[in-house]
């Protein structure tokens, strides 16, 4: 009998091309050893350690951007463009959130190092999603992602909403991800194996059975709760109000561009023709619904964080337009196609809604000063603050000069040019609709008296990154070509 | 004489949705968690047959990385039911009412 060595399996490029994980994986354990042997009042260095884990980890994603598609251990992860562009959005996710989230937990009480360190392991998780090539890697960062997010979701322990947050998710993510993993199964044993570019091979050679069928809802339940569309989005306002501010900025940008980049990758390389049609016509149901109820819902919230959550099932909604239409070819000439746009979608979102939660966490410690009220006048109280906020409500709706527009504007054109006008038309109207919650809380910034508290909560890592949100969405709407072009190449190489 | 394939998908489905209706019907965060913990044996339960089937061994590795995962889900799905049993002094999912279901 031979000797079995590992080593024969994994080469030096394997670990190359997977070094921002690798990185990020050994900072979290850093961290965790910095904490048992710092003194407490040198906790300020965690922080600092965690900041500079992710630049770096950023800078080896800029600094190895590929030009094609390579593997990594053995056909289980892929490193292409498209990875690399869903990673630097979750970094740049991570990144900010660190730096909005100081004050914020230390006024909550929170223990530091694992908050951290749990944000570090579940960016990881993010990033082995949209990089996995096999749907034992696809799950297995699912779970990395999401283990992490339950916990940080219940982190405030004393606090009974946050507690409550945290197993509302825990119980309802159990048992989607308990969903997916029994649709992986069944196509599995249909198809005798879990590697996307084999499941191509198989797959075109299936007929659209029922047990196929069940095995693609059982798919798009799974990965339409992380993406919390409609009918699986009943955890999102409840988690989006009781899980802490800075966690919940993390999960509504990094989960949904790793679920749906995971997914896309999926639907696109591994399912073709007839199969395709499937999808589609499943997942228009879910983009109209989710378009639909998220924001005609959020009309009536009068608590901010509880609007951003019905704002953000409105939004998984377009992401899924862009979804839908990258599965017919063709579009509009001179504009990139659904997968391009939506990529450029999910770096708009990420500026503007982590921009919006930080204005949460500056005006209110978690819990108080949330509802619509809170912030009127704030246009004479903070002049900055309120001008910021209406960039990030503007970008959000999608007006121009804002990069929120530009995304949109690519979806819908993405959408027509596959011959999906209608879908197009429902989310035009929608986004109309958002212009009136979004302009609501406009309206008590700028037309109503200011009341009479107004605790700030002002901190220099929060005036950082709301400058570096504003500037971004400010600046990339105007000049978006750098971003398109950027995703274009990644989303080219999805096919070698 | 061998079982057939098909008798073991037909109990894994089986398995699975007893869980799948355990979690939309029962009321005990525990017992919740339980059922959830049913359906991904049932998934394992699928692949493992459906390996021996294929005579392959992906499933079988497949069926220990959900194992291990799930392994962590209860430590940190236990840690946050007591952690709200502390704080509500009650685990039945009827009783978390501070947000809305």
């Amino acid at each position: 009998m031979t000797g079995f060595n590992p080593l024969d399996y994994v080469n030096s490029s394997d670990f190359l091309s997977t070094a921002p994980e690798l990185l990020l994986v050994g900072v979290g354990l850093l961290i965790l050893m910095l904490d048992l042997f710092l003194p407490a009042k040198r906790r300020e260095l965690i922080v600092q350690v965690t900041v500079m884990g992710l630049l770096l980890s950023l800078a080896i994603v800029w600094i190895g951007w590929p030009d094609s598609q390579s593997e990594a251990f053995s056909g289980m992860l892929v490193v292409d463009g498209y990875s690399q562009f869903i990673k630097m959005v979750v970094l740049l996710g991570a990144l900010l959130v660190v730096f909005i989230s100081g004050r914020y937990l230390r006024n909550e009480g929170i223990y530091v190092a694992e908050f951290y360190e749990l944000l570090l392991f579940s960016s990881v998780g993010m990033m082995v999603m949209a990089s996995g090539a096999n749907l034992l890697t696809i799950y297995l960062g699912l779970e990395l992602m999401s283990l992490p997010l339950y916990v940080l979701a219940a982190f405030l322990r004393a606090n009974r909403r946050s507690t409550e947050a945290g197993l509302k998710y825990f119980l309802l993510g159990g048992f989607s991800s308990a969903l997916l993993l029994y649709g992986i199964s069944l196509i599995y044993g249909l198809t005798g194996t879990t590697n996307l570019m084999a499941l191509q091979h198989s797959l075109a050679s299936l007929p659209v059975s029922p047990p196929l069928l069940v095995a693609m809802v059982l798919l798009v339940a799974g990965f339409g709760f992380k993406v919390s569309a409609v009918p699986f989005h009943l955890w999102t306002p409840d988690v989006y109000m009781g899980a802490p501010t800075p966690v919940v900025a993390f999960m509504s940008v990094g989960t949904k561009a790793a679920a749906i980049a995971a997914f896309a990758r999926l639907m696109v390389v591994s399912f073709g023709g007839l199969q395709s049609s499937v999808w589609a016509s499943m997942l228009i149901v879910l983009a109209v619904g989710s378009m639909v109820l998220g924001n005609v819902v959020a009309v009536v919230q009068n608590n901010v964080k509880r609007m951003l959550a019905y704002s953000a099932i409105g939004h998984g909604g377009y992401l899924l337009v862009g979804l839908i239409a990258s599965m017919k070819p063709g579009s509009v000439v001179g504009l990139p196609d659904g997968l391009t746009s939506l990529l450029f979608y999910l770096f708009g979102y990420l500026f503007a809604n982590i921009g919006a939660f930080a204005v949460v966490i500056y005006l209110g410690r978690e819990g108080q000063h949330e509802s619509y009220e809170d912030y009127s006048g704030l246009a004479q109280t903070r002049p900055w603050l309120a001008a910021v906020m209406m960039i990030f409500l503007l970008s959000l709706t999608g007006i121009p000069p804002t990069i929120g527009f530009v995304g949109k504007f690519y979806i819908f054109a993405a959408a027509i040019g596959s011959g999906y006008t209608v879908l197009a038309l429902i989310g035009l109207l929608t986004s109309t609709i958002s212009l009136y919650y979004y302009m609501g809380l406009g309206m008590y910034m700028y037309m109503r008296p200011p009341v009479e508290r107004h605790v700030f909560y002002p901190t220099r890592g929060l005036t950082i990154s709301l400058i570096v949100c504003a500037v971004a969405t400010v600046l990339f709407g105007i000049l978006p070509q750098t971003w398109v072009h950027l995703a274009q190449s990644g989303v080219l190489q999805l096919w070698h | 004489m061998t079982v057939p394939f098909g008798w073991y998908l037909f109990l894994s489905a089986l398995l699975f949705v007893i869980g799948a209706v355990g979690v939309l019907r029962r009321r005990n965060a525990i017992l919740l968690f339980m059922c959830i913990e049913l359906m991904l044996n049932a998934v394992n339960l699928t692949f493992v047959a459906a390996a021996r089937h294929l005579g392959q061994l992906d499933g079988q590795l497949f069926v220990f990385l959900v194992i291990l995962v799930a392994a962590a889900e209860v430590a940190i799905g236990l840690s946050i039911i007591i952690a709200i049993y502390k704080s509500h002094r009650s685990v039945d999912v009827d009783d978390l009412k501070l947000l809305k279901w």
